[in-house]
């Protein structure tokens, strides 16, 4: 790796693990929420970026893991060990269901029936009542409880769980990427055929990926429970699955890091804008537009071309 | 049946209402390199399809080194050692020369699955990339994304990627397509160099690089089988110039 | 027996404001490759300036005209500035079009509020048509007659005229149709622009029994989308069938399961995609 990615990071952990120290809980509130879709960011990454399947359904692994943490921590234990392995057993689960059935299709057919699949979830928890709370939801859920006398109902408490299992996920997925699995999926994402007459077995490695994708937005899908407390079939819906693409492309797909920035830029904003006026969908909408239109490679990726234009000279 | 390296027989393959392969038959020893000619629409590259697994055939059999591999998807014919180029250059273009090596190189290895440790942390897949760049004269290009390299060094990729490997059989889609007449004899000289135990099968329609690399050719004719010989006799056989020129030139 | 008349009626009402919607959902895609979401904004604003119009001017027709108008206007900005640029890039297009979605709801939440609306129906559908023991709204039956009559022009038009033929040509083969020296570019304006027009008519006509409200356009849109896959890209036989089976499910499934309707509607664009990946009538 180049010296300013190691800086990077090893620099940032430390800058995050400061930052609590010296902002108001509601500022540390914002930056944990940014890395909660940082998070869920980075696993969609994983399928559109780095494989080359645009998901408009990610948002299922997300809402389902969320469900988990809500009907198992306020019918079963808050004890968050068993909270986390149901959750994400949930995501894993359901991806796994989902990928047999969506894999098999490529580009547009992906994108409507990673849609469909989605909007199916939605429909279920919009209507059942009596199990998910209907169009209401799941409110009343409480910050977990990982045996120890701190209470993460504390801003900065959870702010540092969540920053654990931020920089966690950062580093597996850094180290992923580069793996040669990670690098198969390049290859397939540039030309499936290729990897086929090469003798790799595409259809799993596309499986797997999703899978794993899955569980990763299983993560961030838990935390976001926990952060609001509520859970609801917004969690699974189209307006999400598109939003966490948009924050993929801003950032820059394929890069991780990118994604990442992208959620922070997203959430970061939406908190702002929403305070000072109503019209935030109507801004969102037109950064979707502007970031198609003027940067489709996103921050990321526009910086990375511009530095290999100048080396090349 | 065992002794020879590729058995493609009573081969056939319909769209719909059209025979491209009709009754297919050809059949290889281990060693041999094997010219396809024939005009365009003959099959040619259809017959490569269905040898790779790209496509299935409608009806026939084809067997590689004593198995069956009639449907047999691609990825599982390169692990028993059978591999491909492109006619159209089908590299990965956003990534570097050096990582399209590495993809070809640990393809049939079996830490292409491995997730928790990064790919530079197996010397011998970089060792193995790093020599083969060596041999092919591009080491200095290695940090450069193949979108960028000129075609003539893409259709030299194309072929490194096929042989990483090491396969039994090789097949060539126009080696050559779109090369200088230069580019087209280095291209020429290196498959010559290729390991002798390798079986080659390749397309060629520069008649020249086809009978220069060539132990023994088959023409094909509409999706059939016309002639099959030595070089010398399908030079000297009047029926291969009329399918390219039809009945009355006769310019073999 | 006569509860299923009533279903069906009504289920067939809806079931021709989804093909207008989807024909020219399925058409754009189909011809061009444009995946265009904005589809539900032009039944929206359909929708409210129907309204806006009908309020000030009493006349349903009038209404029909001006938000037709002033959609085909904003669809064929939209194709010419922005979606052209990104033929077969799905991705983009996704995100272009989400983005305009989201512009002109909020836009439209803005200038109208909230608060869901009716529109009026026109005075001489007011009534109700009895045919033998049921009777239904006639406007219900306006609604399926103009239904019908679209769907009658725009088949003989694909069928038996040239341009048609053209169109249906360049849903097989778009590249070979440019080769002949046809004027696609111009094609596809007017092409675009039909579907704009079609799906701002859904919302004048859709006004009266289905309303307006914030969210009208995500939720039709959705819609759209299941009778396009369910139906198959690019075919309007496929558009129209596709309409009825939602149209009647969506119906069947409120009137005899409401708790499992999005399922019912969700699953069966699943199922579809699963056994038929193009849709009944789609290629490829």
């Amino acid at each position: 790796m180049r010296l300013p990615a190691i800086a990077a990071a090893l620099g940032l952990p430390v800058v995050l693990a400061l930052l609590p120290l010296a902002l108001s809980n509601y500022h540390v509130d914002l930056v944990t929420q940014m890395m909660i879709y940082a998070i869920f960011a980075m696993s969609l990454d994983i399928l559109l970026g780095y494989t080359g399947l645009p998901s408009l359904g990610h948002a299922a692994s997300f809402g389902i893991s969320a469900y988990t943490v809500g009907l198992v921590s306020l019918k079963v234990t808050s004890v968050f060990w068993l909270v986390l392995v149901a959750a994400l057993g949930a995501s894993v689960a359901l991806s796994a269901l989902l990928g047999l059935l969506a894999i098999r299709s490529r580009g547009v057919y992906f994108l409507m029936i990673t849609l469909a699949l989605a909007q199916l979830l939605w429909g279920i928890a919009f209507q059942w009542r009596s199990l998910a709370g209907g169009d209401d939801g799941l409110p009343g859920i409480h910050r977990p409880n990982l045996g120890i006398p701190v209470s993460f109902a504390d801003a900065v408490n959870f702010y540092y769980l969540v920053l654990v299992f931020f920089v966690l996920v950062v580093g597996v997925l850094s180290v992923f990427v580069r793996s040669p699995f990670g690098i198969a999926l390049k290859g397939i994402r540039e030309s499936e055929t290729r990897m086929m007459s090469l003798g790799y077995n595409v259809w799993f490695y596309k499986y797997l990926a999703f899978v794993i994708a899955g569980a990763v937005a299983g993560v961030a899908g838990m935390f976001a429970a926990y952060h609001i407390g509520y859970v609801s079939p917004a969690d699974l819906g189209i307006l999400l699955s598109a939003k966490v693409m948009l924050m993929v492309i801003l950032g820059g797909a394929g890069t991780l890091i990118g994604p990442a920035l992208g959620a922070g830029i997203i959430v970061f904003l939406e908190n702002v804008v929403s305070g000072q006026t109503e019209r935030w969908p109507f801004i969102l909408g037109a950064i979707y537009v502007s970031v198609v239109l003027f940067a489709p490679q996103g921050i990321l990726g526009t910086f990375k071309s511009k530095l290999r234009r100048s080396a090349d000279r | 049946m065992n002794s020879h390296c590729l058995v493609v027989q009573n081969v056939c393959k319909n769209f719909g209402g059209l025979k491209a392969i009709n009754d297919m038959h050809l059949s290889l020893e281990p060693g041999e390199r094997r010219a396809i000619i024939g005009p365009n629409g003959a099959g040619k590259t259809t017959l490569f399809h269905l040898i790779s697994g790209t496509l299935a055939p409608s009806s026939g059999a084809i067997h590689f080194l004593g198995r069956e591999v009639t449907r047999l998807l691609p990825y599982r014919r390169a692990a028993l050692g059978l591999t491909r180029t492109f006619q159209i250059t089908n590299l990965f273009h956003n990534l570097t020369l050096l990582e399209n090596v590495l993809l070809a190189v640990q393809a049939l290895d079996n830490v292409k699955y491995s997730m928790l440790r990064p790919v530079s942390s197996y010397r011998h897949l970089g060792r193995r990339a790093s020599e083969l760049l060596e041999e092919w004269g591009l080491r200095d290009k290695a940090g450069i994304p193949v979108r960028n390299l000129s075609y003539g060094d893409q259709r030299q990729v194309e072929l490194i990627m096929a042989v990483a490997g090491n396969p039994k059989l090789l097949l060539l889609d126009e080696p050559t397509s779109g090369l200088s007449p230069a580019e087209s004899a280095t291209v020429t000289e290196i498959i010559q160099k290729l390991d002798s135990n390798m079986t080659i099968l390749f397309i060629e329609h520069d008649m020249d690089v086809a009978f220069a690399l060539a132990d023994r050719v088959s023409v094909l004719h509409f999706g059939t089988l016309l002639t099959e010989g030595s070089v010398k006799e399908i030079q000297d056989d009047p029926r291969v110039g009329e399918i390219y020129f039809g009945a009355e030139q006769c310019d073999a | 027996m006569t509860f299923w008349l009533v279903q069906i009626f009504n289920g067939l009402s809806f079931a021709m404001l989804l093909f207008l919607l989807a024909a020219g959902l399925s058409i754009t895609y189909g011809l061009m490759g444009i995946l265009n979401l904005a589809h539900g904004s032009y039944y929206l604003l359909g929708a409210y300036l129907g309204l806006t119009v009908i309020k000030n001017t009493n006349s349903f027709l009038l209404a029909i005209l001006c938000a037709i108008a002033a959609v085909v206007v904003l669809g064929i900005v939209m194709q010419r500035f922005f979606l052209r640029r990104f033929y077969k890039n799905e991705l983009a297009q996704v995100l272009l079009t989400f983005g305009f979605l989201f512009m002109i709801g909020d836009a439209s939440l803005w200038m109208w509020g909230g608060n869901p609306q009716v529109l009026p129906k026109p005075s001489v559908f007011e009534g109700s048509y009895r045919f033998g023991s049921i009777v239904v709204p006639s406007y219900r039956v306006f609604v399926i007659g103009l239904g019908l009559l679209v769907a009658l022009g725009l088949w003989l038009f694909q069928g038996k005229t040239a341009v048609g033929a053209v169109i249906r040509a360049g849903v097989d083969d778009e590249e070979m149709t440019r080769g002949l020296g046809i004027n696609t570019p111009l094609l596809f304006t007017v092409v675009f622009g039909v579907g704009a027009a079609l799906a701002a008519l859904a919302g004048v006509i859709g006004g009266p029994f289905v309303g307006v409200y914030p969210g009208a356009d995500i939720e039709i849109l959705l819609l759209g989308l299941v009778v396009v896959i369910i139906g198959g890209v690019g075919s309007l036989k496929g558009a129209f069938v596709g309409s009825l089976l939602i149209g009647l499910l969506d119906n069947f499934a409120k009137a005899l399961f409401p708790e499992f309707t999005l399922f019912t509607m969700f699953g069966a664009m699943a199922l579809v995609l699963l056994l038929r990946p193009a849709g009944l009538f789609g290629r490829k």
